[in-house]
């Protein structure tokens, strides 16, 4: 349980990235962050880690401060993140070496080692690539080198700071796929911070940030029904969302909570079929 | 990057040879996907003013393209021209590497997946600055994107690459009427091409060559209307 308790953070130039933020993230939940850039999303991001320390209020991670530089390493091990640039995260020249960097560091004997880097590159997908040059690979599969290396330290807590921004929409498809997996098999707890709306329909929770503060907390089902609020702040709904708007608007059908492609085609084959 | 083979030419100006290049690259703004790569000075307005600087325009000419630069890329100057770029968020950065490019004045703006990284106002930004950029500036645009709903909006003509060759070029329309074959190649056509070709999947007569929503509503209006004379 990562627990985030009216944070405050400003950067060295005096602006107030986070604004008395709390927030609780519960063992197994995926909750997804969505805001405008600099809206505080990525800084909140680098706290659930101790990357950043707040200001102010105190983020613990299983009741662990992140404050505490004797925890820092345990917390590290517990929550992992995942960045936007998968270049940057990429340390090694050899695949399994790069998964293998973070539990090597925690001390992990050679012989769990290889169990682990194996488990960790099945569940991503990438076992048959153990031994290819990262640099080779694409930007998506670069980011599944990059979670393979989180999920080799067994994390509780996977952070994805817009782990998907740069990639294609077979890559981003590919990371959200491993994501809803390692939630259901392995119950790893999922933050996920993007700026793509409709991989925020996902997640049992999404909460919208602006100016440093939470602006809206829900389910997306509730958060979605507010576009004109959504995008007063710079945001979006899923495009799904934006067409069932405009049907509706236009009295052409009312597709109800319809958030993906494949439930507004069923709710417009019903309605316009009842017609 | 040179050829392998072939040739590429700007403006008449073979990019082969070391002379005519210098002045065919003159004609040619790049904008890089990564802002980090392209953003080195101390300031926002540093950074901005280098390429017109270097292209030995007057100060107060240099100082007019900033202004106009930063506008044209919403950057409030006051609020920008002195900040550090590194204390900037992702979305500012790749608008100052932007404001940086279109300082020179280019006639052909190359961007490499610009709208990458940035938040949907961002992206609808983005999308309006290159086309006042076009109307203002007369220059041509060269955009590389996945994003086909972004192409949807904006683009004239598209191209599309598969394994380094054109796999195929056309309009918007014509491009996006095939969206199976899109999605097949891990490219993802425009919600509204992808609604209407899942609605065809589920027996509707949808008409080929809708790729926005606005052409899908009307047509689904339509659709309605029909089925209650029925």
């Amino acid at each position: 349980m990562v627990s985030v308790n009216n944070v405050t953070f400003s950067y060295e130039n005096g602006c107030n990235a986070l604004d008395g933020i709390s927030l609780t993230v519960s063992d197994g939940e995926i909750v997804c962050i969505v805001g405008h850039n600099g809206s505080g999303k990525s800084t909140l991001a680098k706290m659930f880690n101790g990357l950043l320390i707040p200001s102010s209020g105190t983020v613990t991670v299983n009741g662990m401060d992140t404050a505490d530089e004797e925890k820092t390493l345990e917390i590290r091990r517990q929550v992992g993140v995942v960045f936007q640039n998968p270049d940057n995260q990429i340390v090694t020249t050899i695949v399994k070496e790069d998964v293998a960097f973070g539990p090597e560091n925690l001390g992990v004997p050679t012989e769990e080692m290889i169990v682990r880097v194996d488990d960790a590159l099945k569940a991503v997908g990438m076992e048959s690539y153990a031994d290819s040059a990262p640099h080779m690979l694409s930007g998506g599969q670069k980011q599944r080198i990059a979670i393979a290396g989180m999920l080799a330290m067994e994390p509780e807590t996977l952070i994805l700071d817009e782990a998907t921004a740069m990639l294609d929409p077979m890559g981003r498809r590919d990371i959200l796929n491993i994501v809803k997996k390692l939630n259901k098999e392995k119950n790893i707890t999922v933050v996920m911070i993007t700026q793509y709306m409709e991989e925020a329909v996902f997640a049992d929770r999404v909460i919208v940030m602006n100016n440093g503060h939470i602006e809206m907390e829900g389910t997306p089902e509730y958060v979605f029904s507010k576009g004109d609020e959504l995008r007063a702040i710079g945001l979006d709904v899923p495009p799904a969302v934006e067409l069932r708007e405009m049907l509706k608007k236009e009295g052409v059908a009312d597709c109800g909570s319809a958030m993906t492609l494949e439930e507004l085609a069923e709710q417009l084959c019903r309605s316009l079929s009842k017609n | 990057m040179q050829p392998t083979s072939g040739k590429v030419t700007v403006d008449g100006f073979d990019m082969s040879n070391k002379k005519q290049r210098a002045k065919g690259r003159a004609l040619v703004g790049m904008v890089f996907q990564y802002p980090d790569y392209q953003l080195f000075d101390e300031t926002v307005y540093k950074d901005i003013s280098f390429g017109p600087k270097n292209m030995k325009l007057s100060s107060e000419e240099v100082d007019r393209r900033v202004r106009e630069a930063m506008r044209l890329v919403g950057l409030d100057f006051d609020e920008f021209a002195e900040k550090s770029p590194f204390e900037l968020s992702g979305g500012e950065k790749r608008r100052t590497a932007l404001a940086g490019i279109i300082a020179m004045y280019p006639k052909y703006l190359v961007l490499d997946e610009p709208m990458a990284g940035l938040d949907p106002a961002g992206r609808r930004a983005v999308l309006e600055m290159i086309s006042e950029f076009r109307s203002q500036l007369g220059c041509a645009v060269v955009m590389v994107s996945h994003s086909m709903d972004d192409i949807a909006r904006s683009a004239d003509r598209v191209y599309v690459l598969r394994d380094g060759k054109i796999f195929r070029s056309g309009t918007p329309s014509e491009i996006f009427n095939n969206a199976d074959e899109l999605n097949e190649m891990g490219l993802e056509p425009p919600f509204a091409s992808r609604m209407a070709s899942e609605l065809r999947r589920r027996g509707f007569d949808i008409p080929r060559g809708i790729y926005t929503n606005e052409a899908l509503t009307e047509c689904l209006a339509a659709y309605g209307k029909g089925a209650d004379h029925v």
